[in-house]
């Protein structure tokens, strides 16, 4: 049986827990408002950059479908960007990332991969399995601000452009709402817009040329691809946090009050066995005095 | 007898934030790099990319007058999409809040050395350089119909 100290100092240390989680919570809760806003408000601007290149493709004479960004070449190295937290404390969230990841390993065991990582979680565990880290970026869920999206994705063009990978694959979460969140494995690079065959000769006119707003626009659609994986994994990590700490905060309640029980017991017996001492100490020093 | 012609045109106004504008409108006026297009009810199909300037959708009764930055507009099957990544409807705008907004940017501008960090701040001016003008056409406008 634990003492009356001991319970007391564990009492008041469950005490503190629950105030951190419950706190814990709150944040996230906040947090996720806001980026679940920012997220679900992207996306209808990329999809009418998707559907824009969609119809764009369809119509455009063949040879500016070699555009670099577009054309399918053969495969030697493919990279792979996974998208992890930073921080703890976020139930499954992580190793369902990994999860994916090593269904995507296991498919594609003999090809060259290199990796782009966001969040120290995957470094690391990318790292033990000795797998060629290509570039790691960190604090990206932290601070969701276009422009660290941009400067990832000028990279990873930079670096398909320059042939050091000829794919690209993204793992991360879909945040759908705030119940719902999946992860999604899929290529981005090199773009290949479905419905290729049904090509139409339609009389289109381009401003002020085909080519240079070919560029433009393929550019901006992986900026604002990246930008929506950004938000959508931040989203879903805060999502993740809100009820990992929800369960956290339940249990941690449950094992409060049942400390509480034991203490109350413990003082109880305490109380009895004091008042015992003292009747039956009374009871004595009265028999000596008659 | 004229044939009978659509007189509309579906009008989309779509930035990362939020979709600015949805709605049928006559005519709309947007700023390309050589200068200005307008485009009417079945115009031929076209693929523009816009740069910063001022946008004007005419209706019937009223014009309304946007600014917009980077981007792309679409126009196909008399509908008209414009995908940009800033921009604002000028009645909500207000003039003093527009100087402020100026002056706090200038004093940035002065204070940062960062390249990327300069160059955002004067694409904001800019495009606040366009509100300015964008208000006065407005209120003009607004004006000569009273």
């Amino acid at each position: 049986m634990p003492t009356l100290q001991q319970l007391r100092r564990k009492v008041k240390t469950i005490q503190n827990i629950t105030h951190i989680i419950h706190s814990m919570e709150t944040l996230s809760m906040v947090k996720i408002r806001a980026l679940q806003d920012k997220a679900l408000r992207l996306k209808p601007y990329t999809e009418e950059l998707f559907r824009i290149l969609e119809e764009m493709v369809v119509r455009i004479p063949d040879e500016y479908l070699n555009h670099p960004l577009i054309k399918e070449r053969p495969i030697f190295k493919t990279g792979v960007l996974v998208v992890t937290s930073d921080l703890g404390f976020c139930g499954s969230y992580n190793l369902q990332i990994i999860d994916a990841l090593e269904k995507f390993l296991n498919n594609k065991k003999s090809q060259n991969l290199s990796f782009y990582v966001i969040g120290s979680y995957a470094k690391r565990y990318l790292s033990q399995k000795k797998l060629n880290i290509k570039k790691a970026y960190f604090k990206f869920l932290e601070d969701t601000s276009f422009s660290h999206a941009r400067i990832l994705a000028r990279e990873l063009i930079d670096d398909f452009l320059k042939e050091e990978i000829d794919e690209l694959y993204v793992i991360h979460f879909d945040f759908i709402n705030i119940v719902r969140q999946e992860v999604r494995v899929h290529r981005i690079l090199p773009m290949i817009p479905i419905n290729l065959e049904n090509k139409k000769e339609e009389f289109f006119i381009f401003l002020p040329s085909l080519s240079s707003i070919l560029d433009p626009l393929l550019n901006d659609i992986i900026e604002t691809q990246i930008h929506q994986i950004i938000l959508d994994s931040a989203a879903s990590e805060q999502a993740f946090r809100r009820f990992a700490m929800k369960r956290a905060h339940e249990n941690a309640e449950k094992v409060y009050s049942k400390l509480l029980f034991q203490l109350n017991q413990v003082r109880q017996t305490q109380i009895t066995r004091e008042l015992l001492d003292i009747t039956s100490s009374m009871e004595t020093l009265e028999k000596e005095v008659k | 007898m004229k044939e009978d012609v659509k007189k509309e045109i579906y009008l989309e106004i779509v930035t990362p934030v939020k979709v600015i504008y949805r709605g049928y409108v006559n005519s709309v006026i947007l700023p390309v790099e050589d200068g200005m297009i307008g485009i009417l009810p079945r115009h031929v199909n076209t693929l523009a990319r816009i740069v910063p300037g001022i946008l004007i959708a005419k209706t019937n009764k009223a014009s309304s007058y946007f600014v917009v930055g980077k981007g792309f507009m679409e126009f196909i099957r008399d509908k008209a999409y414009i995908i940009t990544d800033e921009a604002e409807i000028i009645e909500k705008i207000n003039l003093d809040t527009l100087e402020k907004e100026e002056n706090e940017l200038k004093e940035k501008l002065k204070e940062t050395q960062d390249k990327d960090i300069r160059e955002e701040i004067k694409y904001a001016l800019l495009l606040n350089s366009y509100k300015k003008k964008a208000l006065q056409l407005f209120l003009k406008t607004k004006d000569s119909t009273k």
